[in-house]
């Protein structure tokens, strides 16, 4: 498999399809990261074009001192964060979540009904208390568990030390057991 | 290890990072025996897990194909002129984030500017004046004569001939200013039909004129 390096490479030459096979190979993980973060669909595909967009204009910038999708991910997040910012109310994004996740899910999971039904629940009540955390929790929540990164990923993408990405996943951690704990009890 | 500590190291060991060694053995011992914190640990444990399972949201098919799109777009809209390839170049050896648009227009200043000065330079730039050695009054009234493109060969040889039959020349004219000639003299040389006056002219006069047009001579001869 060839490296992203590459692509970013060629992307600076002018080839514009070197860009867009770096998209092909990332975009289902920025969305995944937009989607927890955001919580719902909609604002997750807009903060999805935008990240890559940003990350075009910007590709000049790209140092090669971390890997490209670990830069990815950190001008997504910074997308996410204004998305939030822009969100007059918070309530409203977490309100759509619910219509959008049962969308989403059928559309695309239209397999064995009753286990649809499961996933749908468990994703809402999750997806809910992630809601719930503050928007940095909810950064280290989303990228330790659901895009399986390591401790110095993270710290790289959210600058900071790898104690702070540990304190902030205790509190998290601790926050979301005491709201999910009734669902596996 | 008591209770507060083991609290404060579950969910690092849950993530199994950081603990080491001793300091391990003592949590798991503590652990092995504190019923409390067993049931804290298994709460974490079922939290992590819950979010482990979680699966990833699937992007709608045709998002990849719609951002890929507007790429391109951006790629055409973004391209820098041929023209603004060499302040492209230096931009980038700069390291400055300028977008491309920006570069064209400053490609476009940049060569209206040189050519200005291109011109300017080109076509209305005199050669720098000589130093003739001349007082500024002397370089004034110098500046005040204006002398036909003959050469002076023939224009002497005309003067001569003048001379001898009392006619002015005509056809090329030198126009001299009345300090080296009288009022009548100057307007008589700058006449077109000179011949014609010459006739009514005071001979004393013309001779005057005569004396003082070879002075004039000398004065441009040695003096430029």
């Amino acid at each position: 498999m060839i490296p992203d390096d590459v692509y970013v490479h060629k992307t600076v030459e002018g080839d514009v399809e070197a860009f867009n096979e770096l998209v092909n190979r990332h975009h289902d993980k920025i969305y995944g990261l937009a989607y927890r973060i955001l919580g719902n669909a909609e604002d997750a595909q807009d903060a999805t074009q935008e990240t890559f967009l940003a990350a075009y204009k910007s590709i000049k910038t790209f140092q090669f001192q971390s890997k490209f999708g670990t830069w990815l991910y950190s001008i997504g997040i910074n997308i996410c964060n204004q998305t939030l910012r822009k969100a007059t109310r918070r309530d409203e994004i977490v309100a759509a979540y619910t219509e959008e996740v049962d969308v989403q899910e059928a559309t695309y999971e239209a397999e064995i009904p009753d286990r649809t039904v499961l996933k749908t629940e468990r994703n809402k009540v999750v997806q809910a208390a992630i809601n719930c955390l503050p928007p940095k929790q909810r950064e280290v929540v989303t990228l330790y568990y659901m895009q399986h990164l390591k401790y110095r990923e993270i710290a790289e993408i959210l600058d900071c030390s790898e104690g702070t990405v540990a304190s902030r996943l205790n509190k998290a951690l601790k926050t979301l057991k005491g709201k999910l704990e009734k669902y596996y009890l | 290890m008591n209770c507060e500590m083991t609290r404060q190291n579950l969910v690092l060991h849950q993530q199994n990072t950081v603990l080491k060694g001793a300091k391990r053995r003592e949590f798991l011992e503590h652990l092995r025996h504190c019923e409390t914190c067993q049931i804290e640990y298994e709460g974490l444990w079922h939290t992590a897990a819950l979010l482990d399972s979680v699966e990833t949201p699937i992007p709608p098919p045709d998002l990849a194909e719609n951002i890929q799109q507007q790429i391109r777009e951006m790629h055409k809209q973004n391209q820098v002129a041929f023209f603004a390839n060499p302040i492209s170049w230096v931009v980038d050896k700069l390291r400055l984030n300028m977008s491309p648009q920006f570069v064209n227009y400053a490609a476009l200043l940049f060569y209206l500017l040189a050519s200005v000065f291109f011109v300017k330079f080109a076509f209305f730039t005199g050669t720098p004046e000589q130093d003739t050695g001349l007082t500024p009054m002397e370089e004034a009234r110098l500046r005040q004569i204006r002398v036909s493109s003959a050469s002076w060969g023939s224009l002497k040889n005309r003067i001569a001939k003048a001379d001898n039959s009392r006619q002015t020349p005509t056809g090329d004219h030198i126009a001299v200013p009345s300090q080296f000639f009288g009022t009548t003299a100057a307007k008589m040389w700058r006449a077109k039909s000179i011949d014609k006056t010459m006739e009514t002219v005071d001979v004393q006069l013309a001779a005057t004129s005569n004396e003082k047009l070879a002075l004039f001579w000398n004065y441009i001869k040695t003096k430029l």
